[in-house]
């Protein structure tokens, strides 16, 4: 999309470096334990919000399911956690829902080489089946959402349903320690912070390769023009499926990372109302440009807890409102008018992806 | 090389084409000529193989394409430039014509006699596709087709509503290709002068059949125009 002018490269890393700088050692420093605990939840967003951007702004799939991935990802965490904190004993949950001995499915949880990766690869290959499907059926556009978004729907049911298994509405919940230290160390927490930034840096240079590659300029092609790149010599189908299933193992690992932050999982973060804010943060920040998907889920988040601390009850209408705005002012999400501010100031000059 | 046998196809009940039969030789440039709806189009799309062919056959040499997917023909060697241009709006120039080479199976060789074909376009080599205008699309279309070197180029209206300096700059692209014979054409064209002066044989369809056929040394332009006017 951008001509890569000689000489820039260095530059081009300068707002990363700072950024790194800043979410790796000011925030820790200056942040409250409470505040830093909540930026590292949003930082697990933002980890979301790129494979969101990869599947949406770069593919054109407009998932409104990327909260089901997330859920997998931060359920299977947190059957982990749950197991290292019920000491062998039967979970708490199960025993009120009447289950005498743990299921089988939960029994390889109990091992942190199993949960960890299962967090990623569980949602990732659902996703990867799902877009597989989806896409071997040529539906997309709106109707690819609207499957994504009953398949949160159906999701949330199961998961409320099977309260034997997964702790029904509530979800799974008092998680104590993750490999013996306990969750609420703020010393854990600091470090638990520093992983999930340090996982989306690395997310974001993996991505930004991608999405430089042949590989990435096929996704913007099939986006622009699916059959004709059919008739170029290409499949779609498998590219996009295995585009989907990135974004679904990345949503996985946000929600791996999101759990023991936050000590719960339960279908309200998994459900259609979360999968749209979710779109929310891409659409906000700038689609198609990974700069902005990260910044969109920052500060819409920050919004939220703003809006929801001094004006409980209004943060729904606040979201509305946004998406609103967005759609009619801000096509190109703030990256877009960042660019086309600049683009105003120093004319002809293309801004860096 | 490209034969089509008694091709049946269409949307969904309703169909377009009833039996079409026509063949492409080798290095030759063939000419499909109708009016709008009589099935050009469709035909072309059965060809490469976005529309399923209900009945008959498509061969390429002595390979059978009509049960292949898109893709495959395309490997195959069919190249298509589909009417109004059908370029990547957000890839630059470049990119486009990368992505008309197989992945992974770059051809600088290819590109570079490409652009000797379309030196505009590397004037144009980083502007991004959707920047350009309808003419120089067209020709990107065609470059794009073109670098993943097929034998058989499908060309449908190549030179609607383009302004005449970019028609003539086609034309000559097409009779160096044409004088090389790398590459059969079928070219689907309304423009009957245009036509006669690139094709060696024609075809003419209305509703669905082929109703006329000859080499355009012999074809009598006022009689054709009959069959294009409405």
């Amino acid at each position: 999309m951008t001509a890569r002018a000689p000489g820039s490269r260095l530059a081009g890393w300068l707002p990363f470096a700072g950024a790194a700088l800043l979410l790796l050692v000011v925030a820790p420093l200056v942040l409250s334990d409470f505040r830093l605990n909540l930026l590292g939840k949003f930082l697990c967003f933002a980890i979301l919000a790129l494979g969101l951007d990869l599947v949406w702004g770069y593919t054109g799939m407009l998932s409104l399911g990327q909260g089901v991935f997330f859920g997998l990802g931060g359920y299977a965490m947190a059957m982990y956690l749950k197991l290292e904190a019920s000491q062998g004993e039967l979970p708490d949950f199960m025993s009120w829902s009447g289950l005498s001995a743990l299921p089988w499915f939960w029994k390889p949880f109990a091992h942190a080489w199993f949960a960890i990766p299962m967090a990623i690869l569980i949602p990732g290959a659902l996703a990867g089946a799902v877009g597989y499907l989806l896409t071997r059926s040529r539906i997309r556009g709106a109707y690819f959402s609207l499957i994504t978004q009953a398949l949160a729907l159906i999701f949330t049911i199961l998961f409320i349903g099977q309260q034997p298994y997964t702790g029904g509405t509530n979800g799974i919940t008092n998680l104590t320690t993750l490999f013996g230290f306990s969750l609420g160390d703020p010393r854990t927490q600091k470090v638990l912070y520093l992983i999930t930034a340090v996982t989306l840096g690395v997310t974001y240079l993996l991505l930004r390769r991608v999405t430089a590659s042949r590989f990435g300029r096929l996704l913007i092609a099939i986006r622009d023009g699916e059959n004709r790149v059919r008739f170029c010599g290409y499949n779609p189908v498998a590219v996009k499926a295995l585009a989907f299933a990135v974004g679904g193992a990345l949503a996985g690992l946000a929600g791996a990372l999101f759990v023991p932050q936050v000590g719960i999982i339960s279908p309200a973060m998994m459900g259609v109302v979360p999968s749209i804010e979710m779109v929310v943060w891409v659409a906000l920040g700038g689609r198609g440009t990974l700069t902005g998907a990260v910044l969109g889920a920052l500060l819409v988040n920050l919004a939220k807890t703003y809006l929801s601390e001094s004006f409980p009850g209004a943060w729904t209408f606040g979201l509305g409102l946004l998406f609103v705005l967005v759609v009619v002012y801000l096509p190109d999400g703030l990256v877009g008018l960042v660019r086309r501010v600049g683009l105003m100031g120093k004319s002809g000059e293309e801004g860096l992806a | 090389m490209l034969a089509v046998e008694r091709v049946t196809a269409g949307y969904g009940e309703g169909r377009v084409l009833n039996g079409v039969s026509l063949a492409v030789p080798e290095g030759r440039v063939v000419c499909l000529m109708g009016r709008n709806g009589v099935g050009k189009t469709t035909l072309l799309q059965t060809i490469i193989g976005l529309l399923p062919a209900t009945s008959g056959a498509i061969r390429l040499g002595d390979q059978d394409l009509t049960r292949l997917p898109p893709w495959e023909r395309a490997r195959a060697g069919i190249g298509y430039v589909p009417q109004g241009r059908g370029i990547f709006p957000f890839l630059t120039v470049r990119e486009n014509l990368l992505v008309g080479q197989e992945v992974g199976r770059p051809d600088p060789v290819a590109l570079e006699e490409v652009l000797e074909l379309f030196p505009r376009l590397r004037d144009l080599y980083h502007r991004a596709g959707g920047a350009l205008s309808g003419g120089q699309q067209q020709q990107l279309a065609l470059a794009r087709a073109l670098v993943g070197r097929p034998r058989v180029l499908l060309l449908d209206e190549p030179t609607e509503g383009i302004q005449p300096s970019i028609v003539w700059e086609i034309e000559e692209v097409l009779q160096i290709l044409k004088a090389r014979g790398q590459v059969a054409i079928l070219l689907v064209e309304q423009f009957v002068d245009f036509a006669l002066s690139l094709g060696d044989y024609y075809y003419v369809m209305e509703r669905g059949t082929i109703v006329a056929e000859g080499a355009t040394g012999s074809a009598d332009p006022a009689a054709l125009q009959e069959y294009l006017s409405v």
